[in-house]
């Protein structure tokens, strides 16, 4: 019983008839197939135009410069950021510990004293005036003195204004 | 670098740009295509070995063509819920005014039919059948074994004729 070609096979058993055939097969839906094939070839061909060609030559161009334009600009920031240290003002050193320590003179241990004397005097000055002013002011309290055994010997302890003694 | 690169432009060039415009019908985005896919030669030529450029260049501009065509269908397809376009109409009639670059009649209807066939068949036949590429670069390019690409152009081949007989009988009737 004869079998039937693969399919597969049979269409490539075509194509190879047709690749290799100069002349117009004799089976007439090959010979189309053929005709066809040949008036495929070169439909459509154009030139790459000029233009293209010309913004592609120019972008190769830019992108070879690339590097070399950042490799300038490169040295152009290092060669800036070199002047800019060579040239910044010398910074002060801080002081080391033994400089660091003062030692007062007698005439600035006399001056700081009598700044010390000039605060303490105006000081209880101020406090003296101030208590005497709001003295006036001032109601006594009423402290039950008259409830106690002799306070007529009391009354003018608390009434005296200097309680030191 | 340089050099290698315009040799590569001036050798494939014309190539690509042919099969840009047979893929999308219109000059201006067959020459976009072509310029994008030349620049990415430039960034890339350092690392394809000699023989591997065609099959890259050819993948590159495909790829970049298949993108276009799938968003011209997205576009169609709204278009087409907005306006209720004439389905008759085939791809190659949403071309742009640009795109007679085949004179003759003959030529325009090959070219037609030739963007209304689905993929792998287009591009097979223009790779096999326009371009006369070998077979064995089309198969490293589609990623077909070679005689998968033989078998397969023939099919496209033959898918081809009978929509421009039918096409044909069609004008007639």
């Amino acid at each position: 019983m004869h079998k039937s070609p693969d399919p597969f096979e049979r269409d490539l058993e075509r194509e190879n008839a047709l690749e290799d055939s100069r002349t117009v097969p004799r089976e007439p839906e090959l010979a189309a197939d053929w005709a066809l094939k040949r008036e495929l070839v070169g439909l459509g061909a154009a030139e790459l135009p000029v233009a293209v060609k010309t913004r592609l030559r120019r972008n190769a161009h830019m992108e070879q410069r690339g590097p070399w334009l950042m490799g300038i600009a490169a040295a152009l920031v290092v060669a800036v950021v070199v002047a800019a240290v060579l040239q910044s003002p010398t910074v002060q050193q801080p002081p080391t510990g033994s400089q660091s320590v003062v030692t007062p003179t007698a005439r600035d241990l006399a001056e700081l004293q009598f700044a010390f004397d000039t605060i303490n005097r105006t000081g209880k000055r101020a406090a003296a005036k101030a208590g005497r002013e709001v003295q006036q002011s001032l109601v006594m309290p009423d402290l039950g003195l008259s409830e106690l055994p002799y306070a007529g010997y009391v009354r003018p302890y608390f009434e005296r204004p200097d309680r030191s003694g | 670098m340089k050099r290698r690169f315009e040799q590569l432009v001036d050798q494939h060039g014309s190539r690509l740009y042919q099969l840009a415009r047979l893929m999308l019908g219109r000059d201006d985005e067959a020459e976009d295509v072509a310029q994008e896919t030349l620049v990415k030669l430039w960034r890339n030529v350092d690392s394809l070995h000699a023989g591997q450029e065609l099959p890259w260049l050819i993948t590159c501009t495909r790829n970049a063509c298949l993108d276009i065509l799938r968003g011209r269908t997205r576009t169609r397809g709204l278009l087409q819920l907005v306006a209720s376009e004439n389905k008759a109409q085939g791809p190659a009639d949403h071309t742009g005014p640009g795109d007679e670059f085949d004179s003759g009649e003959r030529a325009r209807e090959l070219r037609v039919a030739l963007a209304g066939m689905p993929e792998p068949a287009r591009s097979l036949l223009i790779l096999r059948d326009i371009q006369e590429l070998d077979v064995a670069t089309v198969a490293s390019t589609l990623e077909l074994s070679e005689n998968q690409v033989k078998v397969y152009t023939f099919r496209a081949r033959r898918q081809l004729r009978h929509r421009l007989e039918e096409e044909s009988d069609a004008q007639v009737a």
